[in-house]
């Protein structure tokens, strides 16, 4: 916002109360209630203006306290902002970034823990990012300012805590390109967002019993960087992908297609999923933690893959 | 119209299995008597299987570029025949047959189809991509995945065998003899022709190797793996006589094929106490005609058409061949050796090795076989032999013991005794 006059956030709770999970705070002391707006509780109302403002010459940030809310603005989002490019014949874009949190780890029950990526990813003309480190947060969200599309920027609210060194003065995220967390030669594990922490966590046990994965965080799911996932598997003959979305026709699926597609007659073992329950997030924590992956899962099916 | 199955026809006795190349007729598509369905792969010779009545093509079994054995079945035919069909023609009938003409076979293991594990085999996509590349038979592959699923690893390791049982070559691309089974009746050593290759023994060495013998096909210099050092033939000579190992009687029977047989007249002359026999199929050295289009246009072929086109000169019927194998005869030849060699044997069309008199000297006994189709040399000229050599005449062209090897072997097999 220091650099560029014409980034404007607008939200609800984003000014005096700072966020909901803080991310905000500060900022409207910083840059004042021009520029950090605090909007009514309309979904479709800020969003809507974000749309506007970005058509208009401002690069807004519109900032959605939970993606389960984005049902409200979606018409803003999958009619408006990802469309306006391609029914103006190109004379003007929406350059804005939706950015919003999703996941579960808060017991914040059914309606604020679903993941729901694959909403935005199945809109062609959205752009989708899913940082998954401390230094994509920030990194991947500067570059994601940078962009002529809109931008739905999708974070995790279990990651908030998350602590990691930070380089403002590295270079901004090679927008578009997955990265090698981990490497490894006997599976290809596929992730994004916490699950990256979680795949992480599984290489390292299964690598004490001898099996090295290599972890793949691919950062944004539009564009898919599916080269940097074919380079891996290729090697590897075997892929395991894990998301917190929910299985059925989930953000997975798709991924496990496209490897199929690309690298099938190196495949070992047919593609496995790893996802969400198809269930309604519940609150109890245990319960909570039981619908999504675990680290253990994750372990025991890379264990499983390469025998 | 009664539906029949097609099954794989066995197009000459060493074949056991095949690979369908493609299909010409897709499923619902008419065919007339005497049009090709496909075209099949086996010995590294492309055929086309003829419809042998018309018809039409249901349902294929086996998808191009898939390995089956004889007699499995390949497709689901409708024929379009007036007549009520007999008992029998309902079950696995074979309705068609090849342009080569039955023989009778071989009995032993080798020629009755392998064994394959239904039509389905459970392989990884890897594996089956690794098996299309090494040309490795997957149904031989015992797979350690779950389900007993082949893995790329489990083609790779099976390809890469060292040891494997009697009766099977070992392949080696690093100039190593080519083997075949033990040595109970004695030891065979095998020399090729001009721009050959220790494969194109494949069917005697598995035939001797039956016989109780063991046989090793040995690379000339010059070809493939192993430069030429020399500029003369006696050079040439002397560094295959140093590659050649000691069999345990200390003699073994030299079998040479056109140069290989020129080599193999050289090796008996030179080193008499080790040769227990001297068969030599379609030799040059003892005549004076050559084909020289042939050898200028091996040399210096540089395609895959142009190969073929000369190696078509070498059978008495031409045969296609697959374009995987005219590929890695390409990249596996060696232009100046071949080069070098061909002006050794023969210049403008005329021989430039007389070996009459070596073979005179000879005391171990000696056998000539030639194909009287041979488009290379003139098998007349064998006819004025010292009569002390046998003299075996079959119906082939230059390549005997490969055309016709259920012919050729068994008599090939049949080492005379020395006196």
């Amino acid at each position: 916002m220091m650099e560029a006059p014409t980034i404007v956030i607008i939200g609800e709770e984003v000014g005096a109360y700072g966020g909901a999970y803080g991310v905000t705070k500060g900022l409207l002391k910083e840059f004042g209630k021009e520029r950090v707006i605090d909007s009514p509780i309309s979904e479709a109302g800020f969003v809507g203006a974000a749309v506007g403002a970005a058509m208009s010459g401002l690069r807004p940030v519109a900032e959605l306290m939970y993606i389960d809310f984005s049902g409200i603005a979606m018409d803003q989002i999958a009619n408006q902002a990802a469309k306006i490019r391609y029914m103006f014949g190109g004379q003007m874009g929406v350059p804005m970034v939706l950015r919003t949190q999703g996941g579960t780890g808060r017991s914040a029950a059914a309606q604020h823990s679903q993941s729901l990526e694959g909403w935005f990813l199945h809109v062609p003309g959205l752009r989708v990012a899913l940082p998954g480190t401390v230094s994509d947060a920030y990194h991947l969200l500067r570059a994601s300012l940078r962009l002529a599309d809109p931008v739905v920027f999708i974070e995790h609210k279990a990651l908030y805590v998350q602590k990691g060194k930070l380089d403002p003065t590295q270079a901004d995220a090679d927008w578009g390109r997955a990265v090698v967390r981990r490497p490894g030669d006997q599976v290809t594990v596929v992730t994004y967002s916490r699950m990256l922490t979680y795949a992480l966590a599984a290489a390292e046990n299964a690598a004490g019993h001898g099996v090295e994965a290599e972890v793949i965080d691919l950062r944004t799911l539009n564009p898919l960087d599916l080269e940097t996932v074919s380079d891996s598997v290729t090697k590897t003959g075997r892929a395991i992908v894990v998301t917190e979305a929910c299985l059925t026709g989930g953000p997975a699926a798709e991924i496990s297609a496209r490897i199929q597609e690309e690298c099938f007659d190196f495949l070992e073992e047919p593609i496995l999923r790893i996802a969400g329950e198809d269930v309604p997030i519940p609150v109890a924590p245990a319960l909570e933690t039981s619908s999504v992956p675990t680290v253990e899962l994750i372990t025991e099916v890379i264990r499983k893959l390469v025998r | 119209m009664p539906e029949k199955k097609l099954t794989l026809p066995r197009m000459g006795e060493t074949m056991n299995e095949g690979t369908i190349v493609g299909w010409l007729k897709q499923p619902g598509e008419h065919f007339r008597r005497g049009e090709t369905l496909l075209e099949v792969e086996s010995d590294k010779i492309n055929v086309d299987i003829p419809a042998l009545e018309d018809g039409e093509m249901v349902l294929h079994l086996v998808l191009a570029g898939e390995k089956v054995a004889v007699d499995h079945p390949i497709a689901v035919v409708q024929t379009f025949e007036l007549s009520p069909p007999s008992p029998n023609a309902g079950e696995s009938q074979p309705t068609l047959q090849t342009n080569v003409a039955p023989k009778p076979e071989i009995q032993s293991n080798e020629d009755r189809p392998l064994p394959v594990a239904g039509a389905k085999i459970r392989a990884s996509p890897a594996a089956r991509r690794v098996a299309r590349e090494l040309g490795v038979n997957l149904p031989e592959i015992k797979g350690t995945g779950p389900r007993g699923r082949v893995t790329g690893t489990d083609v790779r390791r099976h390809a890469t065998l060292s040891v494997k049982p009697a009766g099977s070559t070992v392949a080696d691309s690093s100039g190593q003899p080519f083997r075949w089974g033990k040595p109970q009746r004695g030891t065979c050593f095998l020399l090729h022709g001009f721009a050959g290759d220790p494969t194109t023994w494949r069917r005697t060495g598995e035939f001797l190797a039956e016989q109780g013998f063991e046989a090793m096909a040995f690379e000339l210099p010059g070809h493939g793996s192993l430069p030429v050092k020399g500029a003369s033939l006696d050079e040439l000579v002397a560094e295959v006589i140093s590659g050649l190992p000691s069999p345990l009687n200390g003699k073994f029977h030299l079998v040479g094929h056109s140069l290989g047989g020129a080599i193999a007249i050289l090796i008996a002359a030179r080193d008499p106490g080790r040769v227990a026999s001297l068969t030599l199929l379609a030799p040059i050295g003892i005549g004076t005609y050559i084909n020289q289009s042939f050898l200028d246009g091996i040399v210096s072929a540089g395609t895959s058409e142009a190969l073929e086109r000369e190696l078509r000169k070498t059978t008495g019927r031409p045969l296609s061949y697959a374009k995987s194998a005219l590929a890695a005869m390409l990249e596996s030849r060696r232009e100046d050796g071949l080069r070098t060699i061909s002006r050794m044997m023969a210049q403008d069309g005329v021989q430039q090795l007389f070996l009459v008199p070596e073979l005179e000297k000879i005391t171990a006994p000696v056998r000539v076989f030639f194909g009287r189709q041979d488009k290379i040399l003139h098998w007349q000229e064998a006819l004025s032999l010292p009569g002390k050599i046998a003299l075996h005449l079959f119906d082939t062209g230059h390549m005997a013991h490969w055309e016709d090897p259920s012919e050729v072997l068994p008599v090939l097999g049949r080492f005379p005794a020395s006196s």
